[in-house]
C-alpha cells in the first residue's frame, strides 16, 4: 500500500535531482547543443564569481530577512488579540485564509493593480499624504513593494500556526503570574514567548523555504526588475535556464539553491535548539 | 461600574478585530469591484466607490478564449487530486499503522519534498517530458503535481489514521473481518477529517499552481494561472479582462474554502506543527 507512492515519488524527485546534478557539470546550452561537453564544477566555480549570483542572493536574503520578521512580529500581535475566546472565531479565521489560499498569482495581479502609479489605490493613498513613490519601478522600494504583498499574504499562515502553539499554554500560568503581580507585558515577554517559541521556529522555517521558492508574485509585478531589483535566486535560475537556454548553468544555479534551503533550514533548527538548552 | 469597564474594552477589541478583518479583505475586495467597473472608473485618479456595475469585462474574458484555461485546469486539478489520494490515503495509512526499519528516515524524506524548490525539479523534468513527449500535456502536470501534493496527502492522512484508535480495528479483526474491509470501513470514516482536509489541499495547491504551468505546457493543456498572461498582450494590457479573468481564478478556491475552512486550518496547522 506504501510501495506505489514510494516508488513514484523517487521517480519523480529524487531521478530529477540527480539528473540536475548530472547537467550541473556540463555546458549545456538548448541553442549550442554542438558545444555540448563536460566541465566538471565549472558552472559552480562560474557561480563563486558571478555577480548577478550574489545580486540575486542577497535579494533572496533580504527578502527572507524582512519579510519573516515582519510576518512573524505581525503573527504574534495578532495571536494576542485574537487568542481570546470570542464569537464568531472561526469565520474570522476562515476569513483570513482567504490571502494565502488564493492563487499566489493572483495575488501578485492585485498588488500590481494596488501600485500602479496612475489608478493604483495605494497610490491614491500615499498622494493623500503627500508621498509620490512608483513602488515598482523604483530599484529602492521595489523589493519591499513585493515583501509588503507577501506579508499581507503569508501573514494569516504564521498567525495560524502560531495560534495554535497559543492553544497549547495552559490557562493556569497566567493566573498565577497574575496573583504574582504579573502585568499584560510581563505576560506576554516571560511566558507567551517561551512557551511559543517552537511554533515561531516552525513558522520560520516555512516562510523562509517558501520565500526561497516564489516565483508568480515577483514575475507578474516587476519580472525581476528594474534591472535586478527584485530578482531573487529562483528568478534568476528561472532567466538562466528558459529565457537564455543554459540547462548547464542553471542545473547548478538550482543545485545550489538546493544546498542553501537545506543549509538555512538546518542553521535554523540548530539555532532554536541551541537556545532551548540554554 | 465593572461592567462598563468590560464593554469598554469589547468595543475596542471589535474595532481592533474589523481593522484586522478590513486589511486583509480590502485587496481581495478591491479585485472583485474591479472586474465589474466600467474602464473609465479604473482608470480614474481617485478611487470610486459607487458605480454602474457592468459585465463586459467578464465577457471579453471568455471571448478572448479563457474557457479553454478553465477546462484544461479542472481537467487537470480533478484527475490529479484523485490520483494523490488513490495513492496517498494508502500510503498514510502504512505509515500510521507499520513499523519498520527506515521508518523514521522515510518520514524525514517525505517531509524534506516540501524544502526542495521547484525551480530545481522543473529544469531536469522539462528535459525528460521533451524526451518522453510529455510536454504540454495534461498527464505531464498530473503526474508532476505530485511532487508536493503527494507529500501532503501522505503526511496528513498518517496523522489522521494515528489518531483512529487501533483497538477498534483490532476488536473488528478478532471478529473475522479482512484488512480491506477494515480499511475501507472503518479506518477512512474515521480518519475523513485529515482526508478531507488532504484533498481540499491538494485541489487548491494544484489549482494555484503556476510554474510548472509556465514551463511545462504551451498551447494544448495551458491551465488557468498560465492563462492569466494571454491579457499581457504588446503594449497593451487589457486590465478589465484581467480583472474578471483573475476574479474566475480566484473564485472556487474562496468557495471551498468557505464550505471547508475548518479542516483546511486542521490540515494547515496538522501539517506544520507535527514538525
Amino acid at each position: 500500500m506504501l510501495v506505489p507512492s514510494i516508488i513514484i515519488l523517487i521517480v519523480l524527485i529524487i531521478v530529477p535531482l540527480a539528473y540536475l546534478f548530472y547537467n550541473s557539470l556540463f555546458y549545456f546550452r538548448l541553442t549550442e547543443m554542438v558545444n555540448k561537453r563536460f566541465v566538471g564544477i565549472e558552472n559552480y566555480s562560474i557561480i563563486s564569481r558571478d555577480g548577478q549570483f550574489f545580486n540575486a542572493l542577497s535579494n533572496t536574503f533580504v527578502y527572507i530577512a524582512i519579510g519573516t520578521g515582519a510576518q512573524v512580529m505581525l503573527g504574534l500581535l495578532l495571536a494576542e488579540v485574537l487568542s481570546r475566546k470570542f464569537r464568531g472565531k472561526d469565520l474570522v479565521r476562515t476569513i483570513l485564509l482567504f490571502p494565502m489560499i488564493i492563487p499566489p498569482i493572483t495575488v501578485g495581479i492585485i498588488w500590481w493593480f494596488l501600485y500602479h502609479p496612475t489608478w493604483g489605490f495605494i497610490t491614491y493613498l500615499l498622494n493623500v499624504i503627500g508621498v509620490h513613490i512608483n513602488w515598482l519601478s523604483n530599484p529602492g522600494t521595489a523589493l519591499l513593494a513585493i515583501i509588503l504583498a507577501d506579508t499581507w499574504e503569508w501573514t494569516p499562515f504564521v498567525l495560524l500556526i502560531l495560534m495554535a502553539g497559543y492553544v497549547a499554554i495552559p490557562e493556569d500560568i497566567y493566573e498565577a503570574a497574575e496573583m504574582d503581580g504579573a502585568t499584560g507585558w510581563h505576560k506576554f515577554f516571560h511566558i507567551t514567548l517561551p512557551l511559543i517559541k517552537p511554533s515561531i521556529v516552525v513558522a520560520i522555517i516555512f516562510r523562509t523555504v517558501d520565500i526561497i521558492k516564489v516565483f508568480p508574485k515577483i514575475f507578474v509585478m516587476t519580472g525581476g526588475g528594474p534591472g535586478n531589483a527584485t530578482e531573487t535566486l529562483n528568478l534568476y535560475t528561472y532567466r538562466v535556464g528558459f529565457t537564455y537556454s543554459d540547462i548547464g548553468y542553471s542545473s547548478a544555479l538550482g543545485f545550489t539553491t538546493l544546498l542553501l534551503t537545506l543549509v538555512l533550514t538546518l542553521l535554523i533548527t540548530i539555532f532554536s535548539i541551541k537556545g532551548r538548552a540554554i | 461600574m465593572k461592567y462598563r469597564h468590560r464593554s469598554l474594552n469589547e468595543i475596542l477589541f471589535l474595532i481592533l478585530l474589523v481593522f484586522i478583518l478590513i486589511t486583509f479583505i480590502l485587496p481581495l475586495y478591491h479585485l472583485i469591484t474591479m472586474s465589474f467597473k466600467p474602464l473609465k472608473t479604473i482608470f480614474s485618479r481617485i478611487p470610486v466607490f459607487i458605480f454602474w456595475p457592468t459585465s463586459t469585462h467578464y465577457q471579453s474574458a471568455f471571448e478572448a478564449g479563457f474557457l479553454r484555461y478553465i477546462t484544461n485546469s479542472l481537467i487537470v486539478v480533478s484527475l490529479h487530486t484523485i490520483l494523490s489520494l488513490v495513492l496517498g490515503i494508502p500510503a498514510g495509512y502504512s505509515l500510521s499503522r507499520l513499523d519498520f526499519r527506515g521508518k523514521r528516515f522515510l518520514l524525514f524524506g517525505i517531509i524534506g519534498a516540501r524544502i526542495i524548490a521547484p525551480i530545481s525539479i522543473v529544469i531536469p523534468i522539462f528535459l525528460i517530458y521533451i524526451w518522453l513527449k510529455l510536454l504540454d500535456t495534461y498527464l505531464g502536470l498530473i503526474l508532476v503535481y505530485l511532487t508536493f501534493n503527494l507529500p501532503l496527502v501522505i503526511w496528513l492522512t498518517k496523522t489522521s489514521f494515528d489518531e483512529v484508535p487501533i483497538e477498534i480495528e483490532a476488536a473488528a479483526q478478532i471478529d473475522g473481518a479482512s484488512t480491506m474491509s477494515i480499511f475501507t470501513r472503518i479506518s477512512i470514516p474515521l480518519g475523513m477529517p485529515g482526508i478531507i482536509a488532504s484533498a481540499v489541499l491538494t485541489w487548491i495547491f494544484a489549482w494555484n499552481e503556476f510554474l510548472y504551468a509556465l514551463i511545462l505546457t504551451q498551447r494544448n493543456a495551458q491551465t488557468i494561472t498560465v492563462g492569466l498572461s494571454s491579457f499581457f498582450r504588446f503594449e497593451l494590457v487589457e486590465w478589465g479582462a484581467l480583472a474578471a479573468a483573475s476574479n474566475i481564478v480566484a473564485v472556487p478556491v474562496i468557495i471551498l474554502s468557505l464550505l471547508v475552512g475548518k479542516y483546511m486550518i486542521q490540515g494547515l496547522t496538522k501539517g506544520a506543527l507535527q514538525l
